[in-house]
């Protein structure tokens, strides 16, 4: 627990100011600073090196009238709409395995829910790209056996541009990932025996106590995944960058603000840009976070 | 304590004492792994060994193995000479090499031999000119048909390839060379029009992709006529660069008020005032997405290995690729594979009358650039082992026997297949670049795009689809022109450095030595090189002047 | 236990000033600056300039870091750095020549950026300077540089276009300096007379003068020959020497990409080949 101490004495504790100096230190250098850096460089036109030209506003102002920036919002956008939806499929399977009477069978299933948790994401993100392959992908020969579609027809599933976003929406597909339903699986064993017997008196059905005992008590962790679940998607562009190349798929319809960054910065050498467009991520992070904190309370 | 807790801390002390030989188990696995890396023991108990890297993205079959050949072959070409030295090979896919490259050049620790990649700013700043040195022999040659040749002379194109035109400086050397071709599938073929002649031009080729279309709709195979790899838009931009020298080559007549060849601000004029029509421009959209009706569907999402797999499948008939995957595209297949050139727009063709046939690839297809950085720790060495490996008997080594690529120097037989992909020499026109292309890195992404979106939608007018969605990112591409324009100014700058190191040079050195002709020497070209950039500033200038200018298709010149 | 620790701890701190400093002023520093900066060693010849700044190259080669070493730049005291130097008229001649050539080449290009430098390019007369410089060392490789940078701005300027191709053509036949040292201005020359007159027979006059003196990069020669054939054949229409320079080009570069041009171009004119 902390203590007060008064100033003159502080001398006396400095080994332990000195134990907290040095992942200080760390934590300033590595994170706190390429942040202030990237703030400063987005005021110039930066190649990442020497060339380092003060510009002033122009890389925000070039940002307003560039049109791809805009459409990678909308999309990261649908992403993020879709993950909040996504979102539900967890707490159900959390709920449900909470519920296993026996316990031999729950931790099987738990085990089974945590084993793919070792397939590195690149590699799942490898295999849903064959999945999603026109010619011998299985998603299409899945299709031709069960005769929606003839031998010989295709269905571009990322390079039409009317299915490239859905297709990436439905990746991942059924969405249980082990992280999230342990979480809500720990928070729920935390409920108390002594709730469950109440509500059973009071006639509560399953959904009620669902609804009215389990989602609110387990409110916490649900708001905790979906800051970092917004802020992920909002941040991530690597699987799109790996499923469609730094184009962002066919007109770029695809691109993500993240995935703009690095195009913007590593293939076109435009850092002070891509910085301009990381802080306006980092703007928007930051005022999602705040809706959040604000609107998604956790009743006690 | 009871005797269950005294288990439970015993069986914990048991995990903890197996977690402890684990971790310093890896550790060690670690340490012998870096050791191994670095160059082995004999590096680490031998301080006196030169260590070197050289680093590149060639993962294709052969090419690493040629190296390390190359590799051995130095080490104990060295050692006799009494000179300790290891060479480490570093290979980076090619996705990520760019970038990664950039870092390393960043951050000041780059491989010592490295394939180039950038614009030429970045080669300006952080790569050594070569210049000083390619006028001397290779010593490595003695003893060989190049002996007597300068090292520059020793290249088949004379080292062209590796002049960066912006500062008329050589930065790299070039180390092979690779030519574009078809890969038939002769079994898929035979079957599927009945013959084993393979089509020379246009016409007889894209009527064999319309057999093999239907001849897959009556088996109910998915058979794809023609197999790109859509995912980097590298076959896109081949075919659109070998049709746009077919139909325009002459173009270098008049495209450029200077001399010999195009300026782009100069085409968009001629378009501007009426003299050229932008049709002349774009008629190479119109033969590529006719051509890419019979691509695979899908095909942008497509990538190289996706491709060859259906190509070893049997689904793929022709399958557009270069040297560089010929080693596996002809062992691997389980069917006769022959190689031809990609055919020519011929007469016959409605676009064809005025096609002026096969352009030469003398001098062209030239590539695989290393060069050393300046940050390099050991640039003497750096250079030796860059000349080795572009000696006349290590070249062939790495090249045609390892990789089943073709070498980049003069006086080189190929025999068997080889022959296939050497260049064509036999015609009087050159290749020219389109203005859609090569404005700028971003210019050439848009311009593959809407190649891309044309071959995709199979628009009734590709040229005007192509014209007016150019004309929607005008903007970008003038931005970019601009952003040029002041690298340009910066590089100014910065050649007035290096005159300035020059002039220093001049000033130290003893009248009449050597050192100081050499420094008299990269001064002129340092200067020459000034009034090239000029060239640059006033083009980019013109360029942003008249795309500015340009209007809807079919209203130009008006 | 602390004691110990802090004294270790100021004695590290003083090992690493003492060994900051070098190896302190050695007799050869100003000759080790120089060789440093000619190597493009900004950073150890910053350091060694520092250590002699009363000396001219420590002055000259202080300045020079200023101004062309990116990650420490400091322009307004390198450019007043080479100022003093330029108009100190004790100094060596060499030195004042590269300071006077610095000072205002990079004053030039600044006013070509005003939007980036304002008008601190304005603190110095580049004109002025580049025309002393060229008073100073006439037939210099200094002289020949700024006349290059000068003549390429009045050139630009259409009120002195006139008078500017005059002193292009007075500084050429005049320059009693080493010839080699000519084929960039003839490279300008050309560029400029089809620029800005369409001129190309004195354009391609000065191109030939400048190939026949040789240009330094091996590329230049190369294209230049090419050029200078293509001028005569397509713009001038002198046959003669159109064939006599492509069979040149045929003859040095039968491996270049345009060899198969220039066979094609003699086959018009029908000369049929080499």
């Amino acid at each position: 627990m902390a203590i007060e101490v008064p100033f003159k004495k502080l001398r006396y504790y400095w080994p332990a100011y000195l134990l907290i100096a040095v992942p200080l230190l760390l934590v300033l250098v590595f994170n706190y600073h390429p942040i202030v850096n990237g703030m400063w460089h987005m005021f110039y036109r930066w190649d990442g090196d020497t060339v380092e030209e003060f510009v002033g506003f122009q890389n925000i102002v070039r940002m307003w009238r560039d049109s791809s920036l805009l459409h990678s919002f909308v999309v990261v956008t649908i992403f993020v709409v879709a993950n909040i939806v996504k979102m539900a499929l967890p707490i159900i399977v959390a709920v449900v395995l909470h519920h296993v009477i026996s316990d031999k069978m729950g931790y099987l299933y738990r085990i089974l829910f945590v084993i793919p948790m070792i397939i590195p994401g690149m590699v799942g993100i490898l295999i849903w790209k064959y999945f999603y392959e026109p010619n011998s992908g299985i998603l299409n020969n899945l299709l031709r056996i069960f005769g929606f579609i003839s031998p010989t027809d295709t269905i571009q599933w990322l390079s039409d541009e009317r299915l490239v976003i859905p297709s990436l929406v439905f990746m991942g597909f059924p969405w249980v990932g082990a992280f999230g339903v342990l979480i809500y699986l720990a928070g729920l064993q935390g409920i108390s025996e002594d709730i469950y017997e109440a509500a059973d008196i009071d006639g509560a059905g399953p959904l009620t106590v669902f609804f009215k005992i389990e989602l609110p008590l387990i409110m916490t962790q649900v708001r905790i995944n979906l800051i970092l679940m917004i802020i992920g998607t909002i941040q991530s562009w690597e699987n799109i960058y790996l499923f469609l190349g730094v184009d962002g798929g066919p007109g770029g319809i695809a691109t993500v603000p993240g995935l703009m960054i690095f195009r913007e910065a590593f293939a076109r050498g435009l850092f002070g840009y891509g910085c301009a467009i990381g802080f306006v991520i980092f703007v928007v992070t930051l005022i999602l976070t705040l809706i959040n904190n604000r609107f998604v309370r956790v009743r006690k | 304590m009871s005797d269950k807790n005294k288990d439970e801390v015993y069986n914990a002390g048991r995990f903890q004492k197996l977690g402890i030989i684990l971790a310093v188990l890896f550790y060690v696995v670690s340490v012998v792994m870096v050791i191994r890396n670095y160059g082995g023991m004999s590096v680490v108990f031998s301080p006196d060994t030169r260590v070197i890297t050289i680093a590149h993205w060639q993962l294709e079959d052969g090419f690493r193995e040629g190296i390390d050949a190359a590799i051995a072959e130095y080490e104990k070409a060295k050692a006799e000479q009494g000179v300790k030295v290891k060479v480490r090979q570093v290979a980076i896919p090619v996705r990520g090499y760019p970038q990664w490259y950039l870092t390393q050049l960043i951050g000041g620790s780059p491989a010592d031999v490295l394939e180039v990649t950038g614009s030429s700013d970045i080669l300006n700043q952080y790569f050594t000119a070569l210049s000083p040195y390619i006028g001397s022999p290779n010593p490595w040659n003695k003893g060989t048909p190049l002996e007597k040749m300068s090292w520059r002379e020793s290249f088949a194109d004379d080292m062209l390839s590796a002049l960066d035109t912006a500062y008329s400086e050589f930065f790299s050397v070039c180390t092979f060379m690779h030519t574009t071709r078809l890969y038939v599938n002769m079994k898929l073929y035979e079957e599927a029009t009945g013959t084993t002649e393979l089509p020379d031009t246009l016409t007889d080729w894209l009527e064999a992709c319309r057999k093999l279309k239907e001849y897959g709709l009556a088996q109910e195979r998915p058979i794809i006529p023609i197999g790109v790899r859509g995912f980097d838009k590298g076959t896109i931009g081949q075919l659109f660069s070998t049709y746009n020298s077919q139909l325009g080559t002459d173009l270098s007549d008049t495209g450029s008020k200077y001399g010999y060849g195009v300026q782009q601000g100069e085409l968009f004029r001629q378009i501007n005032s009426g003299e050229l029509s932008e049709d002349r421009l774009l008629e190479p959209v119109e033969v590529v997405t006719e051509i890419g009706q019979y691509f695979a569907d899908g095909f942008p999402a497509i990538d190289l290995e996706q491709t060859k797999y259906l190509f070893f499948a049997g689904n793929v008939a022709f399958f557009i690729d270069g040297t560089w995957n010929a080693y596996s595209m002809i062992n691997n297949a389980p069917f006769p594979v022959r190689v031809i050139q990609i055919p020519v727009l011929d007469k016959k063709h409605r676009l064809g009358a005025k096609s002026f046939g096969r352009i030469t690839e003398l001098g062209s297809g030239i590539q695989g650039r290393f060069g050393i950085p300046k940050k390099t720790r050991d640039f003497e060495l750096a250079l030796d082992f860059l000349q080795f490996l572009t000696s006349w008997k290590i070249n062939q080594l790495v090249m045609v026997e390892h990789c089943k690529w073709m070498s980049s120097l003069k006086e080189v037989k190929y025999e068997g297949v080889m022959k296939d992909f050497e260049p064509v020499t036999n015609t009087s026109h050159t290749a020219i670049s389109s203005p859609f292309t090569s404005i700028g890195t971003l210019s050439n992404r848009l311009a593959l795009q809407r190649l891309e979106n044309s071959i995709i939608h199979q628009p009734e007018d590709p040229k005007a689809f192509f014209w007016n969605d150019f004309l929607n990112d005008r903007e970008q591409i003038i931005d970019e022109v601009r952003e040029a324009t002041y690298g340009v100014q910066r590089n100014l700058w910065s050649m007035d450095g290096t005159r300035s190191a020059l002039a220093v040079g001049v000033a130290l050195s003893e009248s009449d030595s050597s050192e100081i002709g050499l420094y008299l020497l990269r001064a002129n070209i340092n200067l020459e090189g000034i009034v090239s950039r000029y060239r640059a500033v006033d083009a980019n200038i013109q360029l942003m002047e008249e795309l500015g200018k340009l209007k809807e298709y079919g209203k130009n010149g008006d | 236990m602390v004691k110990p620790l802090w004294v270790l701890a100021v004695a590290l701190a003083g090992a690493g000033v003492v060994g900051a400093e070098g190896s302190g002023t050695g007799r050869n520093t100003p000759h080790e600056a120089l060789k440093a900066y000619a190597a493009m060693d900004y950073t150890l010849a910053g350091k060694l300039a520092r250590q002699i700044p009363d000396t001219p190259e420590g002055q000259l080669v202080a300045g020079l870091c200023d101004l062309y070493d990116r990650s420490r730049q400091d322009i307004g005291r390198g450019q007043l750095t080479l100022a003093e130097l330029f108009y100190n008229e004790k100094m060596p001649l060499d030195y004042r020549l590269e300071a006077g050539v610095a000072l205002a080449r990079t004053a030039q290009l600044m006013k070509e950026r005003r939007e980036l430098y304002g008008d601190a390019g304005d603190r110095y007369d580049h004109e002025k300077i580049f025309r002393k410089v060229m008073a100073m060392a006439p037939g210099s490789s200094a002289a020949r540089n700024a006349f290059l940078y000068l003549i390429r701005e009045r050139l630009e300027d259409p009120a002195q276009q006139e008078a500017a191709f005059e002193e292009l053509e007075t500084f050429l036949r005049d320059f009693s300096g080493d010839p080699k040292l000519l084929p960039p201005i003839h490279l300008l020359a050309e560029y400029e007379y089809i620029r800005l007159k369409n001129d190309y027979k004195t354009a391609a006059r000065h191109l030939q003068e400048g190939y026949e003196i040789g240009f330094a990069n091996p590329s230049e020669n190369r294209s230049g020959l090419f050029r200078l054939a293509f001028l005569y054949h397509k713009k001038i229409g002198d046959k003669p020497l159109a064939v006599k320079y492509y069979k040149e080009y045929l003859e040095r570069y039968p491996y270049s990409g345009q060899a198969a041009v220039a066979q094609r171009f003699l086959e018009e004119l029908g000369e049929g080949g080499k």
